[in-house]
């Protein structure tokens, strides 16, 4: 485990040391969060003109869930669009061969090798909505909520990373995949409103087979006091049973990895 | 009888792969009904290898040389057949195997790119666990061997291929492995260069006692570095054993030069061999190998020699006489 933290440091720390070079770019990008940030709250706002609450929640909730998608954004952003950007060239340039024939765990070193630098503020900008979220709402968070929240949004992170981590094994097989990284961009989006508020099939399908509500939906039901054990247990199972299995896809689509040159 | 580095056992790699044909009608034939073929890419191929041996491993372009490398890396899983390197079995990508050998591509690089060597050196110190001490031994032992120093703080990009190169062995070397596969290490490089590479491999053996299988077109990297080649095309085993058994197997005949003192007549010299080539002073002829000597007496005794040699062919010409033969 010393080993990942000190690789984690050695990839990490090159690209900071290198981006950070340009501060302005650092800058631009924050400024361009904030204001992103600012417009998707004000625009949902629009909606909360006619009606107190959509489906069941209240202007001020929606902001919750929209702080919790800016975070995990971020960490898709950050940390799973670089990976997931160079697995097609590791498959066609060969590199790939390169980090199979490391005694080190290749699922570790195709998923966070690379790390983005511009999007760090984001899921503190994220947070910060979720925190005005409830300070506006101003009822009590118990302290059971916010650690179930946090269990919920490591869940979530989890959750995103394992569906990253299927569609890189896809990679290994179909060579030309450009637009990977689209496909999670498109999952992420769709967690930027509770699943409620989506209709009948596509709640079903965004809650079950794309689990997207884990994403932003459940961990803003438990920091909003909504949570349930039940809902809790199955949320963490699912995240660790989804990470175990694409674990498993990943060794397995390298059994029939046939390298670049083949 | 020591136990052998590398044993390959019938190994046999056969891919699948989509048959396109040329043309827009034919490609949206494939898309619905595609048309597949099995190309044998190593088909039942045996040789095993003794700790400390340098292999040279021959073959035309597409003859499965890779892909055994690659099988014997672990990248690949055999269709049948068995590989074993250091008692390991390759594709279950066991650590203490991973950890015990080193693959070098020509024509691809782990560096990375926009940072200095040193860089990826770290990376694999980190990787392979290797102790500070052991890393700083090993380190200033491939950076004076492979003349790095002036490079280590460049970044990669901007260095020539042949310095690129040595930063590649160097960081492949670093863990100290005990088997080398070496998929053309000289591709591209310039004269000096591809010799600086060949002595440093020599030397590397030489010092650690590695197993090394290589393979390379050039013939200069083949007749240098080893003794032994193991020959393969279409996947199947040609010839293996001594570089100068292939030789003899293949080309029958050496060359003998000479110069003489006065002009001789071509066909007085066709009576102690086929001319390969004369302007009547100088000559080159093809003898009967196992007549070498009588046929060079005969001559210094009965021509007006001043200079005599006797070669051995081109290693690329018995190359190419074990392809054509086929």
């Amino acid at each position: 485990m010393s080993r990942y933290i000190r690789l984690l440091r050695i990839f990490w720390g090159n690209t900071l040391a290198t981006e950070l070079e340009y501060r302005a770019a650092f800058w631009a990008n924050a400024g361009l969060s904030l204001f992103w940030l600012v417009w998707a709250a004000l625009g949902a706002g629009a909606y909360f003109r006619f009606a107190p609450s959509i489906r069941g929640w209240t202007y001020d909730e929606l902001l919750v869930v929209l702080g919790i998608f800016f975070a995990i954004n971020g960490f898709r952003q950050a940390v799973i669009g670089p990976n997931l950007a160079r697995m097609t060239e590791y498959v066609r340039m060969g590199t790939l061969d390169f980090l199979l024939t490391k005694p080190v765990s290749s699922q570790f070193m195709v998923s966070l090798r690379h790390v983005g630098v511009y999007n760090w503020l984001d899921p503190l900008l994220g947070w910060g909505l979720v925190l005005f979220g409830l300070i506006r709402r101003d009822e009590p968070v118990s302290w059971t909520s916010v650690f179930a929240f946090a269990l919920l949004t490591v869940a979530g992170g989890l959750v995103l990373y394992s569906l990253a981590l299927a569609i890189q094994c896809l990679a290994v097989w179909t060579i030309g995949g450009e637009g990977l990284d689209d496909v999670v961009e498109g999952i992420v989006e769709a967690g930027r409103f509770p699943v409620q508020m989506y209709r009948g099939i596509f709640r079903t399908v965004l809650t079950f087979f794309i689990p997207v509500a884990l994403l932003t939906t459940v961990p803003a039901e438990a920091i909003l006091g909504r949570g349930s054990t039940g809902v809790l247990v199955v949320s963490c199972s699912i995240a660790a049973l989804l990470l175990f299995a694409t674990s498993r896809l990943w060794v397995w689509s390298l059994r029939h990895y046939t390298g670049a040159s083949a | 009888m020591q136990e052998p580095a590398i044993k390959v056992d019938e190994l046999t790699k056969h891919f699948r792969v989509h048959q396109r044909e040329a043309g827009l009608a034919s490609g949206v034939r494939g898309f619905f009904r595609r048309k597949y073929a099995d190309v044998k890419a190593v088909d039942g191929v045996s040789f095993s290898i003794q700790p400390g041996e340098m292999v040279g491993f021959l073959g035309p372009n597409g003859a499965g040389k890779t892909t055994t490398l690659k099988c014997l890396s672990g990248l690949l899983h055999p269709t049948s057949g068995a590989a074993s390197v250091l008692g390991f079995t390759p594709h279950l990508r066991r650590q203490e195997f991973l950890r015990s050998f080193t693959l070098v591509m020509g024509q691809r690089n782990q560096l990375f790119w926009d940072l200095p060597a040193m860089e990826t050196f770290l990376v694999n110190q980190a990787i392979y666990r290797i102790p500070e001490k052991d890393f700083r031994i090993g380190l200033d032992e491939l950076v004076a061997l492979l003349e790095l120093s002036p490079y280590l703080d460049k970044p990669v990009r901007n260095l020539s291929l042949g310095e690129r190169m040595r930063a590649e062995l160097a960081a492949a070397l670093l863990h100290r492995p005990r088997v080398l596969f070496l998929d053309e290490p000289t591709l591209g490089l310039d004269v000096t260069a591809a010799a600086a590479v060949r002595r440093f491999l020599t030397d590397y053996n030489e010092r650690h006692q590695a197993t090394v299988l290589l393979t390379s077109h050039y013939m200069t990297d083949v007749a240098e570095l080893t003794r032994r080649v193991i020959v393969i095309d279409h996947g199947r085993l040609r010839f293996d054993g001594n570089l100068t058994e292939l030789i003899d197997a293949t080309t029958p005949h050496r060359i003998i030069r000479i110069t003489m003192s006065e002009p001789v007549d071509p066909a007085r010299l066709g009576e102690f061999g086929d001319v390969v080539k004369t302007d009547g002073v100088t000559a080159v002829l093809q003898v009967r190998r196992n007549a070498t000597k009588e046929t060079a007496a005969r001559m210094l005794s009965e021509l007006p020699i001043e200079d005599i040699a006797i070669e051995e062919p081109e290693i690329e010409e018995v190359i190419r006489r074990v392809f054509a033969e086929r």
